[in-house]
């Protein structure tokens, strides 16, 4: 019997290590290959560099000469889209989590939820199509009629549907959150002949305020390590420019491009997605890292 | 110090008389004098109505997303076909020379095709596939050698979509059917020689290149085997870390990093684990690229976190007093969570495995990088076999500009949403049914 | 017309004074159960009516019909009619805003907003614009913070956040926020539970005084401050109002056997 229990917690136990090997596996294998990169490509003309050709440094590999791995323009391209998304997710978002939270008739929600819901469980590549097939002609041709001309893979179009795609993500967090505010403020508030936005302005988001934040963190993170659609919509060449018409290049797109379809492993080039998905993984680390706090402070506000 | 009075006095002062202020009945009436009111009023319209229209806004993303995917959708679950009075030549036959035999029905039918030019027009009418079609009939029938017989043979895929789709003006003419064609089509479909049928082919076939032939049985098979695997290890790993970490672990600062570690895992971004994938399990440990195995293995390590964050979730949500009372009726700690806890933990555990399988089912990059984009003609028949799943189908035929994949892109996106629905509504059957409420 | 007769025949030593809200036949369902019957009450002006009763009788539920505060809660919907200085504020056309302005509201538990003391009290001069200039708003919040007693007590800290007072400051600071709006009727519901009995003495002191400028209706499940602090008195019982009237009478020489019981203490 005694013996039974030992075996079953020592299985449970190796279980638990083996995950926890697993983050650390994610973090060491990322790790080193970066650290490889690293010794053959200066970190500094990695960071700073405003040139991103890997593809000649694939020819001009067997002189043994690196090619040029300056990636401002993959993160700037990445902070571009990331930017537009949220500017599209966070005014929705947020105006969604309030409206369900505080205006909604429970009848309105029991209909409305199960629709955010699906919109939060379509596949991101299925997204992507939607911004190729449906965005990209529909912005195309409004730019038109301004006067604008948008390429058929932009920033905007990658953008704006990466920020849709945000959109529920960002309402359900923050629905939590704003949901979590005691609701003896808000009646407070009320009793006095508070309008019902006045309530939620000056009283409900001062109060909900870090959990907001974090909300927008959280979204910021997703939007930063999103794929398929900006490998669909967005665009391969890495330009350093910040104007949302044209098409930009981000992190996970130069990812996609240098391994798939390449057999070879032992090279720079390779080496070089490493060193992006590395600093990704920093990025949204950081940034999850940083919404966890704050949310941890707001509640010890109330507990 | 305050004492508390006794009876209350009566207070002598002179009360402030109020008058009747006749202005509340003006003022609480809705159109507001004062113009401050009128501004707060407004506001609150202004404010409400952003919100219900972001609402709106999400909602109607959502009905054209839908909207737009079955449109250009639905016409590819049906297929066209033409029927031809094939004439089974003997020594055509003998030959393999069965494009020849549907070459000739073609002319048969419209004999006065006569320069080079018009008879290549004419023979892409019927899809490439038509010849194994025969082939295989006559493999089956060797009888039909030497007779003539009315056979339905499938149509090209621009001449279904022209078929299906009515377009006979010249202006709403996409892609590769001339005037000919068109006229020729027209013909065939007033002497009833052309039909519209379920295409079963999309449901039979995987990925082809020609889109009349190209269906999503390799790649849903393929997405099945990844899944599988993703489900045997990710599922008895997460359950047992949670319980470890929930019913049986020290509280102290190793398990307190553990768990700190396991939440930051699941907000990694999916492509992070394809790099893993890519160098760990290829690279070093060599095995199979592009087969449902590796990518069962890296959609693991995507939902273990979230697998472990709902089963503990679910654990803690079992009443600390459902454990006294085993402990003391001399339970062992792991009789108690095996026997009690985790049994009523279940439904909550199932919900979030669910959940995870319904996100390891979209996911796309991770499995791109670890090859399985490869052209998958035949449905892998082991784990080890070269694979793609549903997402990864769409994304190569959302690729193809073939007018004919546009709809194919379509329908299998629908396949896949409907996939997603089937399990999220399974979670939602799941929590609705078994969740005990404490 | 009746009612008003009816009622002010039974208060023959109330004469002076003027009804300022009255109830009349009021009924109140939640989601189809009944929670009021019928309830018709006269609230005077410049006095404290008490409501008493066992729990769960209706009072709350009475008391948010009197600033509509009723009118957030999910499934509960009102017949009858609620007069403010004779006008049904039901009516479609009566802007609650202006209303809540005029009949304020102090909560069972102190709820001050998480902002500092002076905005608390700020608060709904602001969103009414009750001052023109920060001199007057300033002003208005020192006079209120007095008027409550609260000013000796934290006029040196206005800048700290309103929830770091104790229990029976936040109540008074809430009081002070309601009083602040520059109502005419306040709504208190149990104002003194969650407090200590130096806190509650200190809040009746000030219910006293308030009286003078103010008309009070008040809830709560103690007997002796219904007694202490109340001129009229309305006994609540299964939704219905079995008594009311002249305080002194409903504790001395109440005519219903219930009210007997229920201010000797056999039931509630
Ligand atoms: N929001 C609500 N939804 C449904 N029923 C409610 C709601 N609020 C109150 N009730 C019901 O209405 C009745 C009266 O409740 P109310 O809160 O007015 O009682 P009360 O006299 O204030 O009690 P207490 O002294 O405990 O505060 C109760 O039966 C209660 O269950
Ligand atoms: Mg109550």
């Amino acid at each position: 019997m005694a013996k039974c229990e030992r075996l079953i917690r020592a299985s449970l136990l190796a279980c638990t290590m083996l995950s926890v090997m697993i983050t650390v596996l994610v973090v060491a294998s990322v790790f080193s290959e970066t650290m490889r990169f690293f010794s053959n490509v200066s970190a500094f003309d990695f960071f700073f560099g405003t040139e991103w050709s890997p593809q000649t440094a694939m020819r001009a590999d067997q002189a043994g000469g690196s090619g040029t791995f300056g990636a401002v323009p993959v993160f700037l391209g990445t902070f571009l889209v990331t930017l537009i998304a949220m500017a599209v997710a966070a005014p929705l978002g947020l105006f969604s989590a309030i409206y369900l939270a505080v205006y909604a008739s429970p009848r309105f929600r029991l209909w409305i939820k199960p629709v955010l819901e699906i919109l939060a469980g379509v596949p991101s590549v299925v997204y992507g199509y939607f911004a190729v097939i449906t965005m990209a002609p529909m912005l195309r041709a409004g730019g038109e009629m301004l006067g604008l001309s948008i390429a058929s893979e932009s920033a905007l179009t990658a953008g704006t549907v990466m920020g849709i795609m945000i959109t529920p993500y960002v309402m359900s967090i923050s629905e939590d959150v704003i949901s979590a505010v005691p609701k003896s403020l808000s009646l407070g508030s009320l009793a006095m002949g508070a309008t019902q936005s006045e309530t939620v302005k000056k009283v409900i988001l001062p109060a909900a305020l870090p959990g907001v934040v974090s909300a927008l963190l959280l979204g910021i993170s997703r939007g930063v390590g999103e794929t398929m659609v900006v490998v669909m919509a967005a665009g391969m060449a890495a330009k350093l420019t910040v104007n949302p018409l044209e098409s930009v290049t981000t992190a996970t797109v130069q990812i996609m491009t240098l391994l798939v379809g390449d057999h070879e492993f032992d090279s720079d080039k390779t080496r070089a997605a490493f060193a992006l998905g590395f600093s990704l993984f920093i990025m949204t680390l950081f940034l999850n890292i940083l919404a966890v706090i704050i949310v941890k402070k707001y509640r010890e506000r109330y507990d | 110090m305050i004492k508390p009075f006794e009876r209350r006095r009566r207070i002598t002062v002179q009360r402030i008389k109020k008058k009747k202020s006749p202005f509340i009945y003006k003022s609480y009436s809705k159109k507001p004098k004062h113009t401050w009111l009128k501004k707060r009023k407004a506001a609150e319209r202004r404010f409400r109505n952003a919100g219900l229209i972001s609402i709106l806004i999400a909602a109607l993303f959502l009905v054209s997303l839908v909207f737009n995917i079955v449109s250009s959708g639905y016409s590819a679950f049906t297929g066209t076909q033409i029927k031809l009075s094939i004439t089974f030549q003997t020594d055509l036959v003998e030959n393999d020379a069965y494009r020849k035999i549907i070459q000739n029905a073609l002319l048969d039918v419209f004999p006065d095709v006569k320069t080079r030019k018009e008879k290549r027009a004419l023979f892409v009418l019927t899809s490439r596939n038509a010849v194994y079609e025969l082939r295989d009939l006559v493999a089956q029938d060797p009888e039909l050698i030497g007779t003539k017989k009315d056979i339905w043979l499938p149509a090209a895929s621009a001449v279904s979509i022209f078929y299906k789709q009515r377009l006979l003006e010249e202006s709403q003419r996409i892609g590769k059917i001339n005037g000919d064609q068109a006229k020729w089509i027209t013909l065939l479909a007033q002497s009833q020689r052309m039909k519209v049928k379920f295409n079963m082919p999309f449901f039979q076939n995987g990925d082809s290149r020609e889109a009349e032939q190209a269906g999503i049985f390799a790649s849903t098979v393929g997405s099945f085997f990844t899944i599988l695997v993703c489900i045997m290890l990710a599922f008895p790993l997460g359950v047992a870390t949670a319980i470890y970490l929930e019913e049986f672990a020290p509280k102290n600062w190793i398990t307190s990093v553990i768990e700190i570690n396991i939440n930051n895992l699941a907000a990694v971004p999916s492509i992070i684990f394809g790099l893993l994938g890519l160098s760990i399990y290829l690279n070093f440990f060599g095995m199979p690229r592009s087969s449902s195995l590796v990518g069962g293995m890296v959609l693991a390590l995507l939902i273990l976190p979230v697998i472990v964050i709902s089963t503990r979730n679910a654990l803690q949500a079992v009443p600390q007093s459902i454990r006294d009372a085993a402990i003391a009726l001399g339970a062992t700690p792991t009789q108690v969570v095996f026997h009690h806890t985790l049994i009523y933990a279940l439904p909550g555990v199932m919900t979030g495995v669910i959940l995870g399988v319904a996100r390891a089912f979209g996911e796309t990059a991770p499995l791109l990088m670890i090859g399985m984009v490869a052209f998958i003609a035949d449905a892998p028949k082991n784990f080890t076999d070269p694979a793609t799943t549903l997402p990864i189908q769409v994304y190569l035929w959302a690729n193809n500009p073939e007018l004919g994949f546009v709809e194919k892109t379509a329908a299998a996106i629908m396949v896949l949403l409907g996939f997603m629905i089937l399990i999220n509504l399974l979670a939602v059957y799941v929590r609705k049914r078994y969740e005990i409420k404490w | 017309m009746n009612t008003k007769k009816k009622t002010i025949d039974t208060h023959t030593d109330n004469d002076k004074s003027e009804i300022r809200m009255k109830t009349q036949s009021l009924s109140v369902f939640y989601n189809n159960e009944q929670a009021l019957f019928d309830v018709s009450l006269d609230i005077y002006n410049n006095r404290v009516t008490a409501l008493i009763g066992p729990s769960g009788c209706g009072k709350s539920t009475f008391m948010r019909c009197l600033n509509r505060m009723n009118d957030y809660v999910e499934g509960c919907r009102i017949t009858g009619k609620v007069r403010l200085d004779g006008f049904n504020i039901y009516k479609d056309n009566v802007d609650t805003i202006l209303l809540r302005q005029k009949v304020g509201m102090v909560f069972q538990k102190p709820n001050p907003f998480p902002k500092s003391i002076f905005e608390n009290v700020a608060y709904g001069p602001k969103i009414h614009k009750l001052t023109s200039n920060k001199d007057e708003l300033e002003a208005l919040v020192v006079k209120s913070l007095k008027r409550v007693g609260l000013w000796e007590e934290v006029a040196d800290r206005l800048s700290s956040p309103g929830t770091s007072l104790s229990g029976g400051q936040q109540q008074r600071l809430c009081i002070a926020r309601a009083i602040a709006t520059e109502p005419e009727v306040i709504l208190m519901d149990e104002p003194c539970s969650a407090l200590d009995p130096i806190a509650t003495a200190r809040i009746e002191e000030l219910i006293a005084e308030l009286e003078q400028r103010y008309t009070i209706v008040i809830i709560t499940h103690s007997m002796q401050q219904a007694e202490r602090v109340s001129d009229q008195t309305a006994f609540f019982h299964m939704g219905k109002i079995i008594e009311s009237g002249n305080t002194e009478k409903i504790f001395n020489d109440p005519d219903n056997q219930k009210t007997k019981d229920y201010i000797g203490g056999k039931f509630g």
